[in-house]
């Protein structure tokens, strides 16, 4: 097996696999009225994260980690038990959107605490720590309410895809192991799409979408911080994946699943476009050839 | 009378004596300049590919009647790696490998300093890559002495040795980049 083949099979293919596996025992385990509950997703999509992260860049060596991309791995257990925890505790808005906050708020300054003080200084370090904590927060928060306001495949598909694309963004901004746990992201998150084109009464729910949420905002944040990945980068890909919202416009509402589906991923797959191209360009032009 | 003259020049040759014998401890400063770290790795189990770090500074102090005495203590800056290749600098600064944002330099420190032959000491140490410190030992050759053009004293040194990049959790890529990196250090140092 080649050695791209072998970081394909053990960082994406085999995760998505358990993912699934994981999947399909706690759907059809636990339901409720007939609709399978959610509080097994975001465990499932963890578990293949986990393992995908282990065959891609290790165990952490170290607890509390000392790098940045350790802090994937632990925050990745954090959300995927945060995910379970929204589901059996309260479902008022305000306070999940305050626990959100508070847990990017931690997280973010944990992870960024070695460029405090070093590489950023005074209230600028502050400034970055907290502006980039909100970015991940609102992002987080907007993909909750996507979530339950539409239920079905867009919301996987199009964090799936935006995962995926990410990690061709982040590869060709020097970051090869950022690139694979997004394609790991990716590749966790795609194992729900034919799953749920075989149960179409069941969503990625807000459960899931705390440990996509969790797990990729942090992998933009450190994408940011520590490459580091041009803003603007990351912003485009937070807007690519916004386009369920497009289920809600009236025109589009009453239309047929399969087309309001296809929509989303046709308009994700643009903007995914308008970032990957220039940063392709930008890469092949500054590469030489340099080939890993 | 004669006698306290006589006396008198002994002490004094006997003085003259003991200030001309070197001080037993000297410390030098490294010239980056003229010191070259340089690194080589595997790249998919085919050919070793060259590297080397261009901000090499720190302090050797040697103490030549009692070689335990003697010290070293570098830093590097770990942003100055450089391949020939623009990219792959940057990829190595990444968190992929180096992460020098978080890590922005790597540092040795010795711990024991033991004299193998006349030319040759056998030095212990911590060696800190990315915040994970391990412990490296190293044959450190004197390669000569002399004086620089300005007519400072200066010293060299070059020692080679071999570390796993996995121990200071730099696992990116393997086994397809190779585990094993090999270092020489070549330092021209010159007498504070």
């Amino acid at each position: 097996m080649s050695f791209f083949a072998q970081q394909l099979f053990w960082g994406a293919l085999l995760p998505a696999a358990i993912t699934f596996a994981v999947l399909v025992v706690s759907w059809r385990a636990w339901r409720r009225d007939g609709v399978p509950t959610h509080w097994g997703t975001p465990l499932a999509l963890a578990l293949g994260y986990l393992f995908a992260h282990w065959r891609i860049i290790g165990l952490p060596i170290s607890f509390p980690p000392v790098d940045s991309n350790e802090w994937l791995f632990v925050v990745a257990i954090v959300v995927a038990v945060w995910g379970v925890v929204e589901h059996f505790t309260s479902r008022r808005t305000l306070l999940r959107d305050a626990g959100r906050a508070v847990l990017v708020v931690v997280i973010s300054r944990l992870v960024l605490r070695p460029l405090m003080g070093n590489l950023w200084q005074g209230a600028s370090a502050t400034l970055w720590w907290l502006s980039l904590a909100l970015g991940w927060w609102l992002w987080w928060s907007v993909q909750a309410r996507l979530s339950a306001s539409v239920p079905g495949l867009s919301v996987p598909l199009v964090l799936s895809m935006v995962a995926g694309g990410g990690g061709f963004v982040l590869l060709w901004s020097n970051s090869s192991s950022l690139s694979q746990l997004s394609g790991a992201v990716a590749a966790v998150t795609g194992a729900m799409v034919p799953l749920m084109l075989w149960r179409s009464r069941v969503s990625i729910g807000s459960e899931g979408v705390a440990f996509v949420a969790g797990v990729l905002g942090l992998v933009w944040v450190n994408a940011i911080a520590f490459v580091p990945v041009p803003v603007w980068r990351i912003a485009a890909l937070a807007v690519a994946s916004l386009t369920p919202w497009l289920a809600l416009l009236p025109w589009l509402k009453p239309k047929p699943a399969w087309l309001t589906v296809t929509v989303c991923a046709v308009m994700t797959a643009i903007i995914l476009a308008m970032v990957m191209l220039p940063t392709y360009r930008a890469y092949i032009a500054s590469a030489g050839a340099y080939g890993y | 009378m004669h006698t306290r003259f006589s006396l008198s020049i002994l002490v004094a040759g006997l003085l003259s004596t003991l200030w001309a014998y070197p001080v037993a401890a000297q410390t030098y400063q490294i010239d980056p300049v003229h010191t070259s770290l340089v690194f080589r790795i595997k790249h998919m189990n085919t050919a070793y590919v060259y590297g080397r770090f261009n901000q090499v500074t720190g302090s050797i102090t040697v103490d030549e009647r009692n070689p335990a005495r003697s010290s070293v203590a570098i830093e590097v800056d770990a942003s100055s790696v450089f391949t020939a290749n623009e990219q792959r600098d940057n990829h190595l600064r990444s968190p992929d490998f180096l992460n020098v944002r978080q890590f922005p330099t790597i540092t040795f420190k010795s711990t024991e300093v033991r004299r193998v032959n006349a030319n040759t000491v056998q030095v212990k140490g911590n060696l800190t890559i990315r915040g994970v410190t391990r412990p490296v030992t190293a044959n450190v050759t004197l390669t000569g002495k002399g004086k620089n053009p300005q007519g400072r004293e200066i010293i060299g040194f070059e020692t080679t040795f071999t570390i796993r990049r996995s121990e200071f959790g730099i696992r990116y890529g393997l086994p397809a980049l190779g585990d094993e990196v090999r270092i020489t250090l070549s330092v021209e140092a010159g007498r504070q």
